[in-house]
Formats: C-alpha cells, sequence, structure tokens
C-alpha cells in the first residue's frame, strides 16, 4: 500500500481513539491517527507549572482491582504496570455535607456497612440500594456477549430515572444526597440523567478506587508507545478539515485546509460528534437533518479548576477525594442559577516520591458554558481583565472553601493556576469545555445515547459522547466501535487472549 | 400545515418537494434507514411538537398518514 492509504484513519488521540488504534492495529490493519493538537491525550492531557504536574479532565478511576471490568480493559492495553495507587479503602470518597462527614469505602459490602452503621433506619434500603449498582456493574460484560446483540438490561436503565430511582429505594433525604454526593464525576440532573450512568459510575468505584501518580497522560503516553511499537502511525497538528467522499463512502480525509490527503477503507473520528458530522455533511455524506439531530444535542457542564501547588513537606498527602457542599439537596444545584459557590471537589496528587506529603492538589466546581461564553473566541492569556478577575475571583471562593475541610492548605499553598469550561475547549477541542460530553436523557434516549454507526458505512465515531463517560465508559465505547469494524467475537478473543 | 410539512422534510432531507404526494410511501421518498427514522421522528418533535412513539412509526406509511398523525395530535 503507498504510504498515504491506510486501512483505518482514527481522527484525534483522545483515550478512545488511541485505544481503537491499539486493537485495530494489534489485529493487524494498518491504522493512521491524526492528532489536531500538538499534544495527544485530549481529556487526558497534563501540563506542567513550576516542577507539578497538573491533570486536566482525569482524577481517578474504579474497577481496576484484578478481575473488575477496567483491569481486563487495562490488562489487553498494557496500561497495568503504570504506577497505580489504590485509595483509601474505608473512605476513598468524603461527602462533606452541612449535616456531617460520610465515607464511600471500597467493596459493595464494605461500602453498605460503612454507611448502614451512619443510617441505621436506612439498613434494607441500603440493601436495595447496593444489589442493584452491584447487577449494573457484573452486568456490564454482558454488552460484550455476541449473541446479545442488544443489551436488553442496559438499555432499560437507560430509559429510567436515577433521581426517581434513588429517592423510591432511599427514604432518608440526608442519605439520598450521601449517596449522590460524589457525583460531580458527571451530572445530577434530575429530569434527565438515566439510571444507567448514575449505576454504572458508582458502582464502578466502589468496586475499587485507584489514582496514578504522575498524571493521566501516562495512559495516554503508554497507549501511543504500544500502537508505534506495533508499527502504528500517529501524526500530531493535522487537523482533519474535510472529507472526500465517493459513491456515498468516505475516501479519504483533507489535513489541513489541503496541505495533506489521506486515504482509508474504514474511519473512526474521536472527535464530538457534532464536529464529525459538520464534516461528513460538508463532503455531501449525511444530510442536514442528521447534521441538525446531532448539533442540537446538548453538552453536560464543565469545570472551573483551580490546581494549586503546594509547599513542599507540608500538607500530608490524603489518599481520598473530598466532595464538599454548602448545603443539602444536592440535585438542586444544577437547576438553580449561580448563587456563590456551592460544590468543590478536592483532589489530592499522589506523591511520585514516596513522601507522606502532597506537592499538590486540585480543586474542581462544575461552571456552565454559558458563565463564560462572552468570551468565546478570545485567546489563551489575551482574554482580557474581567476574565482574570472572574477566574480569581472563583479561585479565592474555591481556595476558602476547600480551606475549611483541608487543615493547612492556607499555609501551605505556594502558588495556583486557574482553569473553565474555555481553557478545556480550546486544549482539548471539547465542545463547550464540557466535562462528560454529550447530555444523556431517559426520556429520549432513542435522540441522546448514539451508537458508534453514522449514516455513512464506513465512518464510525468512539469517545466519551457515545454509550457513557469517563474512562470506563470510554474504554467500553472503544470495544464496541472496534467491533463494528472487526466483529464483536473478535473483539471478544482479543480481550481473552 | 402540510405545506409547512413538505417544506420541512424537504429541506432537511435534501429532496425535491415536487417527490413529496399525499399517496407517496415516505421511506422511500426520504430514502430512510434505520438511523434516519430517528432522524424523522426528532425533526417533527422539534417542528410540530408532536411526539412519535416508536411502536406507531410502521403504521405511518404515506405523507397523508402523516398529516392525519399529525392533525390528531398538533
Amino acid at each position: 500500500m503507498p504510504d498515504n492509504k491506510y486501512d483505518v484513519i482514527i481522527i484525534g488521540a483522545g483515550l478512545g481513539g488511541l485505544e481503537c488504534a491499539f486493537m485495530l492495529q494489534k489485529v493487524g490493519m494498518k491504522v493512521l491517527v491524526l492528532e489536531a493538537d500538538a499534544l495527544i491525550g485530549g481529556c487526558l492531557q497534563t501540563f506542567r507549572r513550576q516542577g507539578h504536574t497538573f491533570d486536566t479532565g482525569f482524577h481517578y478511576v474504579g474497577g481496576l482491582d484484578q478481575g473488575q471490568m477496567l483491569w481486563r480493559l487495562f490488562k489487553y492495553y498494557k496500561l497495568l504496570d503504570l504506577p497505580w495507587r489504590k485509595m483509601d479503602e474505608d473512605c476513598f470518597d468524603e461527602v462533606r455535607l452541612p449535616t456531617g462527614s460520610y465515607p464511600f469505602a471500597q467493596g459493595y459490602e464494605h461500602f453498605r456497612e460503612t454507611l448502614t452503621s451512619l443510617f441505621p433506619a436506612q439498613a434494607d434500603n441500603l440493601k436495595n440500594y447496593v444489589a442493584l449498582l452491584k447487577d449494573v456493574g457484573d452486568n456490564i460484560a454482558n454488552s460484550f456477549n455476541p449473541r446479545s446483540a442488544d443489551d436488553v438490561y442496559s438499555q432499560s436503565l437507560f430509559a429510567r430515572s436515577a433521581h426517581e430511582f434513588l429517592t423510591a429505594t432511599i427514604s432518608d433525604p440526608t442519605l439520598q444526597d450521601v449517596l449522590s454526593g460524589t457525583s460531580l464525576k458527571m451530572e445530577l440532573n434530575a429530569q434527565k440523567l438515566p439510571l444507567y450512568v448514575f449505576a454504572q459510575i458508582n458502582s464502578s468505584f466502589i468496586q475499587s478506587a485507584y489514582r496514578i501518580a504522575g498524571g493521566g497522560m501516562q495512559i495516554a503516553e503508554s497507549l501511543r508507545q504500544s500502537f508505534e511499537s506495533m508499527g502504528g502511525t500517529l501524526l500530531r497538528s493535522k487537523r482533519v478539515t474535510a472529507f472526500e467522499a465517493a459513491d456515498g463512502k468516505a475516501t479519504a480525509v483533507i489535513v489541513n485546509d489541503g496541505a495533506e490527503r489521506y486515504e482509508a477503507q474504514t474511519f473512526i473520528s474521536n472527535a464530538h460528534p457534532a464536529t464529525t458530522v459538520r464534516l461528513l455533511h460538508t463532503a455531501g455524506l449525511v444530510r442536514k437533518v442528521f447534521q441538525r439531530r446531532i448539533e442540537n444535542l446538548e453538552n453536560t457542564f464543565g469545570m472551573l479548576t483551580v490546581n494549586v501547588a503546594l509547599k513542599p513537606g507540608t500538607l500530608p498527602y490524603q489518599n481520598k477525594n473530598i466532595f464538599a457542599y454548602t448545603e443539602n439537596n444536592v440535585w438542586s444545584l444544577h437547576s438553580q442559577p449561580r448563587n456563590g459557590l456551592k460544590a468543590i471537589m478536592i483532589s489530592f496528587m499522589p506523591p511520585t516520591d514516596g513522601s507522606p506529603y502532597a506537592s499538590g492538589l486540585d480543586i474542581l466546581t462544575p461552571m456552565s458554558w454559558d458563565e463564560v461564553s462572552k468570551w468565546f473566541g478570545t485567546k489563551i492569556g489575551c482574554r482580557g481583565e474581567d476574565y482574570v478577575e472572574f477566574k480569581e475571583r472563583f479561585a479565592d471562593q474555591c481556595l476558602a472553601m476547600a480551606a475549611r475541610y483541608v487543615d493547612g492548605l492556607q499555609d501551605a499553598h505556594l502558588a495556583h493556576w486557574v482553569s473553565t469550561p474555555l481553557t478545556y475547549a480550546d486544549y482539548t477541542s471539547t465542545e463547550h469545555g464540557s466535562a462528560y460530553g454529550i447530555r444523556k436523557d431517559y426520556n429520549a434516549t432513542m435522540f441522546t445515547v448514539l451508537t458508534p454507526k453514522t449514516p455513512v458505512q464506513n465512518v464510525f465515531l468512539t469517545g466519551q459522547n457515545l454509550n457513557l463517560h469517563g474512562i470506563l465508559g470510554t474504554s467500553m465505547t472503544s470495544m464496541f466501535t472496534c467491533a463494528e469494524i472487526i466483529g464483536m467475537p473478535k473483539v471478544v478473543s482479543e480481550l481473552n487472549a | 400545515m402540510i405545506s409547512k410539512v413538505n417544506e420541512v422534510l424537504a429541506d432537511e432531507f435534501e429532496v425535491e418537494i415536487s417527490d413529496i404526494a399525499p399517496e407517496a410511501n415516505i421511506k422511500e421518498t426520504l430514502q430512510l434507514d434505520s438511523l434516519s427514522i430517528v432522524d424523522m421522528i426528532a425533526l417533527i418533535e422539534s417542528n410540530f411538537g408532536v411526539k412519535i412513539q416508536g411502536s406507531e412509526v410502521a403504521s405511518i406509511k404515506t405523507f397523508a398518514d402523516l398529516y392525519d398523525y399529525l392533525a390528531a395530535r398538533a
């Protein structure tokens, strides 16, 4: 095959793109990955400031104990040797509400017993709650069963309301808040959030929770190295600006407005579906009606993140996340206009040198695109003084709130950097700087839960905008995307090899 | 309403408006497959506020069926 002809071209070197690249190259296809940015990794990107490595989109993973779902996937992708650090078994997440402190313990039974001791009257309800989470967690592997192309169980949970399940199962409002309290890693929208998203993500972290020392970018770098060592090609700073088409199929992509052209039999896009579909429509491959439907899908909120560098040897490392709320009723946070800071997540960076002290931590709070959209189109570093003031005001509030839950934070603070959904949009090409991609709606699963298929028979989608967001969701979706190309039996035999 | 429905469908599905006739088959005229049926349902809902139930899609065969369906619910 000539140099610019490939079996598969993958647009975007985020987690999903790199995983698909790994598997398809491994089964013998000739794969090219085109990354628009100078950096690979997408939401896994890290950045360095004054000797500290900070994460952007990645903080921790669930389900990485031996035999669990992410462990199986990461074993295949040769990612288990990275410096994973298991979080505190008795309290990997701490929920802080005005009414008290509530630990999330690892393991379904340990989790249930810990909360039952704090809410003895809810013992039976907690049993039912944990039973559903365990069912959902156990069922995830059934998605790979080639004989049941339709995973009816998951689909039925996509069409159910998370909030209705929670309030019907747990009668104590404080316990409802506690069980939802670690869910800044999704969008608690009572009118829309599907039970599947809520249950699968909570379930995977309760199974086991891990951080990585040195930043999530190592995941992307490891996948890239494996892919290249198998003969795959990855090119950076190559933005796909057009598709070429013939007979209703895509035949090639044009890079950087015509500078280069690459041909392939099959294409996978790890870019946002709206971006992909715009290009497909311009090439005459999809109709306006499809483009508009995908473009009209809403995106979940983004994050304001304060990355804090700490004075060495001053603040003990905490092997847990803290989710703090200024008021109970955590599901109402996203339905009301902002009135001050109401919720933060505090995530410590694991020391890379075995020190008992933390070198840095991140403070995150949900932020909608509307709050920053007036600065859209400005360039990084030149957005104006009002933007800097806006960011610093939030940073001060975040630091002050975090100091209430982390003793000694104010004295240990060395420096900090602030990013918003605008920063995220610019660095990761994420639509509206969204943290978790397209907003799924249990009332409209047919429209909001996208499959890898597009109307073009040789163009597929992958990434966290599809089935389920986060590391586990994206890694599952990579399997589904590859299955469209090489068949599910082949994917399963790869995974079990 | 009929002309508005025809206009929206022709524009969004990129077909000639003259191909849309009351007795014409929707699936053939708009070249619908399983994915683009979802497009049509979404389009009708966002433009006319009528939610076509999945179980009822099969009974809407011609454009006349669609007009009747909308007239009964709009």
